[in-house]
């Protein structure tokens, strides 16, 4: 891996405040807190409709309809809009890559979209088109993507898919990265990859929150386990039914 | 952010953003022919079926021949309309365009440009196998071609707010039609106008200007609508 710019060199904190929402009639959630720091990452446990994927959506600010409130540096995430996206990178459950375009054509359009300013970041200078090749050309190599850079998405296969999604992390200047399920389709060579850009990410002082069924072996990752925040099903001690 | 590198900053990614979906959008229509192909055919179809229907009286088919063009290009540009957001949508790209760091208001300008550039145009050039299928003048065809490539743009800037609040329906089709179809009067009124007072011989300028008025307005203010809309349709 070579050199990457710091995430920030300012301390970052994501608190979950209270977090309550509903769906429907049901509960979905409720007293969700959680504090995270730079350099820690959170995965959100839970059985299949617990939640986890609501959780992330409402930390990206996809979802607005709950209660609570979730702070960025100690500032609301919806009152600092924008300010809160360019510290963001999600990945959500449909991989946001367009079939009809190629791996490295994907890849260019999110990085003017939501890659970092091209005008500075952290001071240097990263607007040059040369160096932006070079970082796209490492993206794909690192998820074995280079001899399909410019076949059209639509050749190639879910994991294939998913990788070119994931291969944005390699781009990413993000401090907080929100990954929904992003073990999804990957194999075992993808797996070590991804466990690593996440080792380095949190070194780096960034911060990871996903949600996966995969065991993970990195020490920096906490767990919030849904379950346990659940509407109990009548009295105080109700059994949870599943 | 008031400091004067920021605005310069924001003045950026204002351009790069909306540089940016519009390329990536008429790239994709490009290698997705159907997307603006199968409007025209539709309209080609429509106006042949409407002169088998009227008949071999050239005078009969030109007098109605105002209101048809304008009504099939507008059912036209609805259909390809439903199919604007739906691909972001289930691919994950709209995600990622919210939330981008950059205004949104811009990013949509330039998805709904390019359609209009895939939709409008083809129109435009096609304008004139219109006319000739329905008996109108030749001298009109380029008042017919601009009136059709204003009127277009209003339609897809209009129609993308239906496309945008119906997106994560699965049967949107023809709720957008619902929509939307009563905000195009103003459209079909003077777009139709435009032609009959050409045939007439009168002074187009006044429909040629409420056009021109009505696109404006429509390309400034209809991007807060769809952004609205389509941040309605992702909080669910």
């Amino acid at each position: 891996m070579e050199y990457k710019l710091p995430v920030s060199s300012l301390a970052i904190q994501l608190e979950l405040n209270d977090l309550h929402c509903e769906r429907g009639e049901r509960v979905l959630m409720q007293n969700v807190n959680h504090c995270l720091e730079g350099g820690q990452g959170l995965r959100i446990a839970g059985a299949n409709g617990s939640g986890k994927t609501t959780l992330l959506r409402m930390v990206s600010g996809l979802t607005t309809d709950f209660s609570g409130d979730i702070r960025w540096n100690g500032r609301s995430t919806r009152e600092l809009g924008a300010l809160f996206r360019s510290q963001l990178c999600y990945l959500g459950h449909a991989p946001g890559v367009k079939a009809a375009l190629t791996p490295i054509e994907n890849l260019q359009w999110w990085q003017a979209t939501n890659g970092s300013s091209a005008a500075t970041s952290g001071g240097v200078k990263i607007g040059d088109a040369q160096q932006a090749d070079h970082l796209l050309e490492r993206a794909l190599a690192t998820f074995g993507l280079v001899s399909y850079s410019h076949t059209p998405c639509a050749r190639l296969s879910a994991g294939q898919q998913r990788r070119v999604a994931l291969a944005r992390l390699v781009l990413s200047q993000h401090a907080l990265w929100v990954l929904d399920e992003p073990f999804t389709a990957i194999d075992q060579d993808g797996v070590v990859v991804l466990e690593e850009m996440f080792d380095q990410h949190l070194l780096r002082g960034g911060m990871i929150v996903l949600t996966t069924h995969q065991p993970l072996r990195s020490e920096r990752m906490l767990t919030l386990d849904l379950d346990a925040h659940r509407a109990k099903a009548g009295g105080m001690n109700g059994a949870r039914s599943l | 952010m008031t400091h004067p590198a920021a605005m310069q900053a924001d003045n950026e990614s204002m351009f790069r953003i909306l540089h940016a979906i519009f390329k990536r959008d008429l790239r994709v229509y490009f290698r997705t022919r159907g997307a603006w192909l199968n409007p025209l055919i539709f309209v080609l179809l429509v106006i042949t079926l409407f002169t088998l229907g009227i008949g071999p009286d050239a005078k009969q088919l030109a007098s109605n021949a105002t209101a048809i063009i304008w009504v099939v290009a507008l059912l036209g540009i609805m259909l390809s309309l439903d199919a604007l957001f739906r691909s972001d949508y289930e691919d994950g790209t709209l995600e990622q365009l919210l939330l981008s760091p950059r205004p949104l208001y811009f990013a949509i300008m330039g998805k709904v440009a390019a359609h209009w550039l895939v939709t409008g145009l083809p129109m435009l050039l096609a304008s004139p196998l219109f006319a000739l299928m329905l008996g109108i003048p030749i001298s009109i065809v380029p008042l017919l071609a601009l009136g059709l490539f204003l009127g277009s743009g209003i339609l897809s800037f209009v129609g993308a707010i239906g496309a945008a609040v119906t997106v994560s329906l699965q049967t949107g089709g023809l709720l957008i039609a619902l929509i939307i179809l009563p905000l195009y009067v103003p459209v079909i009124i003077f777009g139709a106008g435009l032609l009959q007072y050409a045939l007439e011989g009168w002074s187009v300028a006044a429909p040629l200007m409420m056009l021109s008025g009505l696109l404006c307005a429509a390309v400034v203010l209809a991007p807060l609508a769809i952004g609205a809309g389509l941040k309605i349709s992702m909080d669910s």
